[in-house]
């Protein structure tokens, strides 16, 4: 490497050509995660490659031109205390861009704390300024009765309601810099104070990964353990200080005061809310949910598109520098600094305190299927970590209740009621011992779907062998809760298949089945949002997704089958004067549970929905199958790029999760490969299927879109996928007016899947055909 | 042809082909061009430390080999003609 441009003369010039335009131009057509690698050259030869400019690996790297803070504060690049009102309501917006980057999962170093006004160094500066003036505000204060408890000590709310009309005779001789830096470190300190606490709230909720959120601080000063009474009576001291300095007639404090004083209050009430949050026993969640409706109306007045007016100054801008710690971040993977537009961080700052209300409400979810749809839909909106760390605290409360009041074995129990198991069966001991079995495993459900969107995919996958196993306990169960309930009955040994087919059912593993088939179809549909199928894999998908739905509503049926016969039989026998009193009793009795079981069932709206879903996408995903294998019998499908491996590898690897399951049984590639086998079909009797199975989607769409007690969000999604179903019955009917034409010379088929609907939450594709 | 395909096509072209990155910090990396991302990030082969990767955010120049000047370098390099073996003599 030369070390610098002393390089030869007119000759060497001669010889190169400036392509650094043409290539990165080039590099940016790429697309996302494009590259191109000289043929040969491995995965692992690169990773022996040396980064240079990288303080890790670059030795040589000309560091001269890097001040860090300590320099650029000498040289009077940064001032400190700000110059104006104007310059810190900036600052502060900001700041709150970074921080939400920070919940984005970049490092604390090079997002909050690239702003130098937070550094340790310029805070340490600003102390003196507010020492004697935080001291006489302290001795005018009131005289407040003992408190309740130390922490109550200092105790301050929010000063929302205080009366303004005589303002504190707070401001003697002081300068309008001692009055600039007593607000400015309050604010400074008041959002150290709430990155502090959401950390907290972080690590206590414990679910985040690596790409969620850097948890090192790299020293920096975060007061976890702090007194969030405290920083609430410097904010009060604050917002007195400029409702003084304002009072006064103070020129500097003629405009911004208002601003600022909303920005102190946002602070104000975050920290508050996230305290009031990590009470026991969400104790403190419904005057969390009130202080988040009061943050979520300061959104458009303290966000970052607030101070889009603002034309910033040069000495401004130099206080906020991602490199600004680079020698900290020398042990740090390398990782850019955040990218810092407002419009995308004043969306992700109205998202967050909208999530942060919509966890608030979570609390009130009654039943354990309602908690997994919320939590479904919640997840769909990729809350922050913060958000999500919440929630998983409500979810496991003290004394292992959700919410602080629901123990799941309970939650279980009534989930096997609306699934259909009678009150007869419910009532056994072995019933309970199920339901406390299978506590731990429901609780992993719930909690994988806290994870981020690629990681609940992953960890399906490790949940599926812990339900293998919970559909097997099941039988155990099933077993000794009949034999328990029905001691008339011959022994099961004893009696013949039609007997035990007639008497028994399942309703314990059927149970375990359907949620464990929820898992399957969630596990499948991630794959489809994270784009993780390659085209020529999707029939399989399709078809491996049909089967799943097919039999998640066979299950049920099954279950609910059995139960009119049931009644029927029982019926039959109350009314059978043959046999003893007593049993025609117990079975009049067992009538009467089973019949308003089953009532239950037929009105359980959350079910009803479910089932019109499963079987909607059921429809679109049989029409989108044929759809697709008639696409390749036209040879309108490019081959497979199979270079190492082959389609039945590929399925294989693709459906391993699935193979540890007994129910649903695994399905071979063997029987895909018959199945879709093209030599069976023809290809216009393919797309004429295909169209006929979107038809009946769209149809069944358009009745469910009319339906009542629809909500807005399934309203949503119900017009997203009829857009999708439209979309490819338009494309069915092209295919299916030039099926018989041939490509046009040196024509390459082309079909991609395309997720026009991906914003409302729908990722079933629209397939399309292309040349 | 989409512009990624063109794109790509036109980057394979120049690998193998000698370049010459300045960095940032005025440094020159100076070596057969092996690999690059949509981030501009280069990996070179340096003839005197190895294989190097130049982050894109400190590419300063990208300069690639004046292809006159290749071709005649080329023609100089090449190895001059050997003429054509006579016919081999049917002995009789």
């Amino acid at each position: 490497m030369d070390g610098g441009e002393g390089e030869g003369g007119e000759g060497e010039r001669g010889r190169w050509q400036d392509a650094t335009a043409e290539v990165g131009a080039l590099c940016e057509a790429l697309g996302l995660g494009g590259m191109v690698m000289r043929e040969g050259f491995t995965l692992q030869e690169s990773m022996n490659a040396l980064e240079l400019m990288s303080p890790k690996m670059d030795t040589g790297m000309n560091a001269d031109a890097y001040e860090d803070l300590a320099h650029r504060l000498a040289k009077g690049k940064i001032r400190v205390p700000v110059e104006s009102l104007e310059e810190l309501d900036w600052v502060a917006a900001q700041v709150l861009i970074r921080e939400l980057a920070w919940h984005d999962g970049h490092l604390l170093a090079a997002s909050v704390y690239a702003c130098a006004h937070l550094c340790p160094q310029t805070q340490s500066l600003l102390k003196p300024f507010v020492r004697d003036l935080f001291k006489r505000w302290q001795d005018q204060q009131p005289d407040t009765p003992a408190p309740a408890s130390k922490s109550e000590k200092r105790s301050a709310t929010a000063n929302t309601a205080k009366d303004t009309s005589q303002p504190f005779a707070l401001l003697e001789d002081d300068t309008d810099e001692v009055v600039l830096a007593s607000v400015s470190f309050v604010l400074f300190t008041s959002i150290i104070k709430s990155c502090g606490v959401a950390r907290l709230c972080i690590r206590r909720g414990d679910i985040y990964e690596e790409e969620d959120w850097s948890s090192q601080t790299f020293g920096l000063p975060l007061g976890e353990n702090s007194d969030v009474p405290g920083t609430l009576e410097m904010i009060n001291f604050a917002q007195d200080v400029l409702r003084a300095a304002q009072a006064s007639g103070r020129k500097a404090f003629a405009g911004k005061c208002e601003r600022i004083a909303q920005h102190l209050l946002f602070r104000a009430l975050y920290l508050q809310a996230l305290h009031e949050m990590l009470r026991p026993n969400i104790e403190g969640w419904s005057t969390a949910e009130k202080l988040w409706a009061q943050m979520a109306e300061l959104v458009p007045v303290v966000g970052p598109a607030s101070v889009s007016d603002i034309e910033p100054q040069e000495r401004w801008k130099a206080a906020f520098d991602a490199d600004i710690h680079r020698k900290l971040l020398a042990s740090a993977p390398p990782r850019a600094g955040p990218t810092c537009e407002t419009a995308p961080a004043q969306l992700a700052f109205a998202n967050f305190i909208a999530d942060m209300q919509t966890a608030c409400a979570l609390r009130n979810t009654d039943t354990l299927f309602a908690m997994y749809n919320a939590l479904m839909r919640f997840s769909r909106r990729t809350p922050s970590i913060v958000v999500r760390s919440l929630v998983m605290l409500m979810l496991y409360c003290e004394n292992e209740l959700a919410m602080g009041r629901i123990a799941y074995e309970g939650w279980i129990m009534d989930d096997l009621q609306a699934y259909g198991v009678p009150v007869h069966l419910r009532e056994t001991e072995e019933c309970r011992n199920y339901a406390k079995f299978a506590v731990k495993h429901m609780y992993d459900v719930l909690r994988m779907l806290l994870a981020n969107r690629a990681r609940q995919r992953r960890n399906i996958a490790n949940l599926l062998p812990d339900w293998a196993a919970m559909q097997q306990e099941a039988e155990l169960y099933d077993h000794m809760a009949f034999v328990k309930a029905n001691p008339s009955l011959p022994r099961l040994e004893d009696m013949t298949r039609e007997q035990l087919r007639e008497n028994m059912h399942f309703y314990m593993g059927s149970w375990a089945t359907e949620w464990t088939i929820r898992l399957m179809l969630h596990h499948l549909t991630l794959g489809f949002e994270l784009d993780l199928y390659n085209i020529n894999e999707y029939a399989a998908v399709f078809w491996y997704g049909q089967d799943l739905m097919a039999r998640f509503l066979a299950n049920r049926d099954e279950t609910t089958k059995f139960n009119m016969e049931l009644l029927n039989r029982l019926t039959r026998s109350a009314e059978d004067s043959s046999l003893p009193k007593k049993a025609q009793r117990s079975a009049a009795a067992r009538c009467v549970g089973l019949r308003k079981l089953i009532g239950e069932q037929k009105t359980n709206i959350a079910l009803v929905k479910e089932r019109l879903c499963v079987e909607v996408e059921r429809l679109c995903l049989d029409g989108l199958l044929r759809f697709v294998i008639g696409l390749a019998k036209a040879g309108r499908f490019p081959p497979p790029q199979l270079e190492f491996g082959s389609d039945k590898i590929r399925y294989n690897h693709r459906f391993t999760p699935y193979s540890y399951l007994a129910m649903p049984r695994f399905l071979p590639y063997e029987s895909f490969a018959q199945v879709t086998n093209m030599e069976n079909y023809e290809t216009r009797q393919l797309l004429e299927n295909a169209a006929l199975f979107l038809e009946k989607a769209r149809s069944l769409l358009a009745s469910a879109m009319k339906a009542p007690n629809m909500t807005d969000v399934e309203k949503a999604y119900f017009k997203a996928l009829f857009k999708v179903v439209i979309s490819n019955n338009v494309n069915v009917t092209r295919a299916l007016e030039s099926v018989d034409k041939p490509l046009p010379e040196g024509a390459r088929p082309h079909v991609e899947a395309q997720f026009p609907s991906a914003k409302d939450s729908c990722f079933f594709p629209v397939i399309v055909s292309k040349e | 042809m989409t512009s990624q395909e063109a794109a790509e096509t036109r980057l394979r072209e120049m690998l193998g082909s000698e370049v010459r990155v300045t960095l940032s910090d005025g440094r020159i990396v100076n070596g057969a061009f092996e690999c690059i991302d949509q981030g501009m990030n280069a990996i070179v082969r340096d003839k005197k430390i190895g294989l190097v990767m130049v982050p894109g955010i400190h590419v300063a120049k990208f300069e690639v080999e004046a292809k006159d000047q290749g071709s005649k370098a080329t023609a100089e390099a090449a190895p001059a003609e050997t003429p054509a073996p006579a016919p081999v003599q049917q002995e009789e």
